[in-house]
């Protein structure tokens, strides 16, 4: 190949993103002739999620994939954890689109930082809760709960619902619901199957509070030195994978919320009715986003609002 | 291209340089050769990445423990006490030191601490009861080597980091195999003495004598409960189990035997640092060659050449632990791990074989690792305790890798020993 | 002459390098407290923090690397002299410094590279993404601080070998390979 691109994952490679991020190497391939080749590496097997912005622009890997809160924590990173700000998925999917706000508005804020983003991929929903003790039905159930959480904004969300954010790692988060170390973690529906959680757990809510949004970036030396033709591929291929991982996210969601159901874990989906209590019960994180958000992150938040009002 | 890598790896560290940092070269250079200047600017990002994990703070932890424990002369109440009811039996004192290597590896997560105090304590009596130099130093060094086995273990710890496996899980999976090679050595060495008649025998020990002894042990001997039971209930994890041993080792050394004082606590801290520091500066080199390995797709081509042979996984797996062996005379344990499984792991999660298994028999075979010459780090600290020629200590431990392989065959043939109790533990 | 500037030089990098070991032997200790008190905070007081986590884990790569100069004037590195105790004096001695100036090169060039790198993660403003967010550039400085202090220990030891450093052993290490 003429061209090679390191790219780094950070997910199993079952996880849908991680497929994506092959599929992104294969059809590039393709409209390349062969001549930019992506090498792929899933799983952590280069960089923690934490490791690979600083890793993308010191040219220790050409490019990765994060959650965008993981990218940078700006607040413009953190609009995908707002709660409840995405009707659905199709109103998240004409947000995120290439000719959408919010890709605009992401792409502009790591342009700053030396990247380029080439597209993102649909993570799915990301505020949900595998735990034990009792059925979290609505947002007092939390009170004095031990769940573990991911990131700044889940942990101040947990806080404002009355819960106690625990930080632990993957590796001891399994067993430390098992044992009763914790009573639960948050994370998206689709982990609570693939990282086994439903295997230590007796209830789940599926809030869909929050919807994750992975961003994947190159570094803009990397980027510059591509020929055009190159680029092109890139994003035309970019927008493929969009396209397929906005599906594939939402039919994943559906598939381990049944799963979970499956599998006797008493599964609560929140109505459109709870959904209300709870977005009052998430005021405060809402405020602590506002206090340190830019207008131009507040801007962007308002064209979401308007394209949920369009729809 | 792996091949002369380890070549390229082996010579430079006859050299003599610092292992971690000439690892580090290696992976550089095979870096550069690969790929250019792409791998040199990604140097910082990874020597940072390979040692800013949580997980490994469990390795000062436990380090320290058994530092704090071992100053407070901890080693010699339990070798007392096991002596007292088994040194009168037919090499009874070699059986006790077997047992106590075995409590011994209860509270500590490294092989090397083990043997290193296990070299200390019973040596010297079972010289002095006229036990065969060389038998002596392969049996210390081979009992030694259960520290990795039976929880905790430093080990099985970066085995978790690195896969991803439950520690809980792996620490459960190696109480059965660790009581196993306990049993193995305890029966090789019952039939070598029944035969040599070798060893003065000791009196038998009254059974007043017997209990002042357990009595005086049973606060050392409530660590393991303490830590086992501590992450079974739910009250610390794995690695902050780690501390709470700290904890307890400066109750029992300062506030009950009253033999630790300042003075040792902070000898145990340095000590602890420098082994830190040791482990650390090799994680940091390996993830620098590890991160080449991987950039270089190394291990897509092995899966590729693996799936090509079309093995069926039984066969993979013996050929996977005859390849850990050869690597395990050459490398350190750390530096396999952090080489090697990165590689490995996708590949038998793939074969559909249970991880936790594999991991246990992983284990095993980096427990004879470390005994196996010319690099073997118990071989070396025995070496450096004893003040013997190395050689002599290799031909003791021969006899003894025998045995631990025969235990690395039972326990591929039934995995249910490794993986019954973390199942019962689901 | 030259002898006073390297013994002199040498016990520079010799300060420096206890100075962080210090430091590595404080944090090794407060580490032990903070974990300790993580789990009597969360078990006892049902009150968990969110800090000592992300505090210990970047303490730990502080401790490990901080102390590795000091270790390595202990020559407590892990060291394979199997072959090298077979070979003369002065051909092991010029193989050492050999090696030294090349352990030298290599720190060196991770440090240069790891002050880019830190000044990168400033630039970029990046953070842990926790609710703590440490800015990345505070635990990555101890990449060129302990590797730049490895480069001079290998070159003072290299120089030690030329038997210009006055009061200093190279031969008699802690090694046990
Ligand atoms: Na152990
Ligand atoms: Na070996």
């Amino acid at each position: 190949a003429e061209v090679t691109l390191r790219y780094a994952g950070t997910l199993p490679t079952s996880h849908h993103n991680a497929i994506g991020q092959q599929r992104l190497a294969d059809r590039v391939k393709e409209l390349t002739n062969g001549e930019v080749e992506i090498q792929v590496y899933p799983a952590g097997q280069l960089y923690g999620a934490r490791d690979i912005p600083t890793a993308v622009v010191s040219g220790g890997v050409d490019m990765g994939h994060n959650l965008t809160s993981v990218w940078s924590t700006d607040a413009v990173a953190e609009i995908p954890d707002l709660p409840f700000l995405f009707a659905d998925a199709a109103h998240a999917e004409r947000c995120w689109e290439p000719a959408g706000p919010l890709h605009r508005g992401f792409a502009a804020h790591v342009e700053r930082r030396r990247m380029k983003l080439i597209h993102t991929m649909f993570f799915g929903s990301l505020f949900d809760f595998g735990n034990n003790g009792r059925l979290i039905r609505e947002p007092a159930d939390l009170r004095g709960m031990k769940i573990r959480g991911y990131g700044r904004l889940s942990a101040e969300g947990l806080r404002a619902l009355g819960a106690s954010p625990i930080v632990m790692s993957p590796g001891e988060m399994y067993l430390g619901i098992q044992r009763g170390t914790i009573d639960g973690a948050i994370t998206g529906v689709t982990s609570l199957e693939s990282r086994k959680i439903w295997e230590v757990v007796k209830h789940a809510t599926i809030t869909g509070a929050a919807f994750g949004v992975m961003a994947v970036n190159i570094s803009m030396a990397r980027w510059n030195a591509l020929r055009p033709a190159h680029q092109e591929a890139l994003m035309k291929a970019g927008e493929e994978v969009y396209r397929w991982a906005a599906q594939e996210s939402g039919r994943r969601d559906v598939h381990s919320t049944q799963f979970l159901i499956d599998k006797g874990i008493e599964t609560l989906v929140l109505s459109a009715e709870q959904k209300a209590t709870w977005a009052q019960a998430f005021a405060p994180a809402a405020a602590a986003w506002e206090s340190r958000a830019s207008a131009e992150a507040k801007q962007l938040v308002e064209e979401v609002r308007a394209l949920r009002r369009a729809a | 291209m792996i091949a002369g890598l380890f070549a390229g790896l082996l010579a430079l560290l006859a050299t003599g340089i610092p292992v971690g940092i000439g690892i580090g070269i290696v992976g550089i250079v095979a870096g550069y050769v690969g790929m250019g200047e792409a791998s040199l600017a990604a140097l910082p990002s990874t020597l940072f990445a390979g040692i800013n994990s949580f997980l490994l703070i469990a390795i000062p932890l436990f380090i320290l423990m058994s530092e704090i424990l071992s100053r407070g002369g901890v080693t010699e109440i339990l070798f007392n006490t096991v002596t007292r009811w088994l040194g009168h039996l037919p090499g009874g004192l070699a059986v006790s030191a077997v047992v106590t290597s075995a409590i011994g590896a209860s509270i500590t997560g490294s092989s090397v601490a083990n043997a290193a105090s296990m070299a200390i304590v019973c040596v010297p009596p079972l010289l002095a009861r006229g036990y065969d130099r060389r038998f002596s130093y392969g049996l210390v060094a081979a009992a030694g080597t259960l520290g990795i086995m039976i929880p905790p273990s430093i080990p099985m710890l970066l085995y978790g980091e690195i896969t991803e496996e439950s520690i809980g899980a792996l620490f459960m999976a190696g109480i059965i195999p660790g009581l196993l090679i306990t049993a193995a050595l305890i029966a090789y060495t019952v039939v070598v003495c029944s035969r040599g008649g070798v060893a003065e025998a000791i009196p038998k020990a009254s059974w007043a004598e017997r209990w002042e002894a357990t009595t005086r042990a049973i606060p050392a001997m409530m660590l393991p409960i303490i830590v086992v039971g501590g992450i079974y209930s739910g009250t610390f994890t794995p690695t902050e189990a780690a501390a709470v041993g700290v904890t307890w080792a400066l109750i029992v050394g300062v506030l009950i035997y009253r033999t630790v004082g300042v003075r040792q606590i902070v000898a145990a801290l340095r000590s602890t640092l420098i082994s830190t520091s040791l482990i650390l500066v090799i994680i940091a080199g390996s993830n620098v060659l590890g991160a080449a390995v991987t950039r270089l797709q190394i291990s897509q081509d092995m899966l590729a050449m693996v799936q090509a042979l079309d093995l069926p996984s039984w066969a993979f797996i013996a050929c996977t632990m005859v390849l850990l062996f050869i690597l395990g005379m050459i490398l350190e344990v750390i530096s396999i791990i952090f080489i090697i499984l990165p590689i490995l792991h996708p590949i038998i999660v793939s074969l559909g074989v249970d991880p936790i298994w594999y991991a246990v028999i992983f284990t095993l075979n980096m427990e004879i690792a470390l005994i196996t010459p010319p690099v073997g780090m118990v071989l070396y600290v025995m070496t450096g305790i004893l003040k013997r020629p190395i050689t002599e200590i290799i031909q003791g431990v021969l006899p003894f890798v025998g045995v631990l392989i025969g235990c690395l065959i039972i326990l591929m043939i039934f995995p249910g020993l490794s993986t019954w109790l973390p199942n019962l533990l689901r | 002459m030259a002898t006073t500037l390297a013994t002199a030089f040498d016990r520079l990098v010799l300060a420096l390098s206890v100075a962080m070991a210090v430091l590595a032997g404080v944090l090794l200790a407060s580490l032990f407290v903070i974990v300790q008190y993580e789990v009597f905070t969360r078990f006892v007081l049902a009150a968990p923090t969110h800090w000592t986590h992300e505090v210990s884990t970047f303490a730990i790569s502080w401790v490990g690397l901080l102390a590795a100069p000091y270790v390595l004037r202990l020559g407590s590195h892990l060291e394979v002299d199997l072959v090298t105790t077979r070979l003369p004096h002065g051909i092991r001695n010029l193989l050492g410094i050999a090696t030294d100036l090349l352990g030298a090169c290599f720190c060196g060039f991770a440090a240069w590279t790891g002050a880019g790198f830190v000044e990168l993660a400033h630039m970029m403003e990046a953070t842990s993404a926790s609710e703590l967010d440490t800015p990345l550039w505070i635990p990555y400085l101890v990449i060129p601080l302990a590797f730049g202090l490895l480069a001079l220990e290998f070159v003072t030891r290299a120089v030690a070998r030329t038997g210009l450093v006055r009061g200093r052993d190279t031969t008699a290490t802690a090694i046990h390979i």
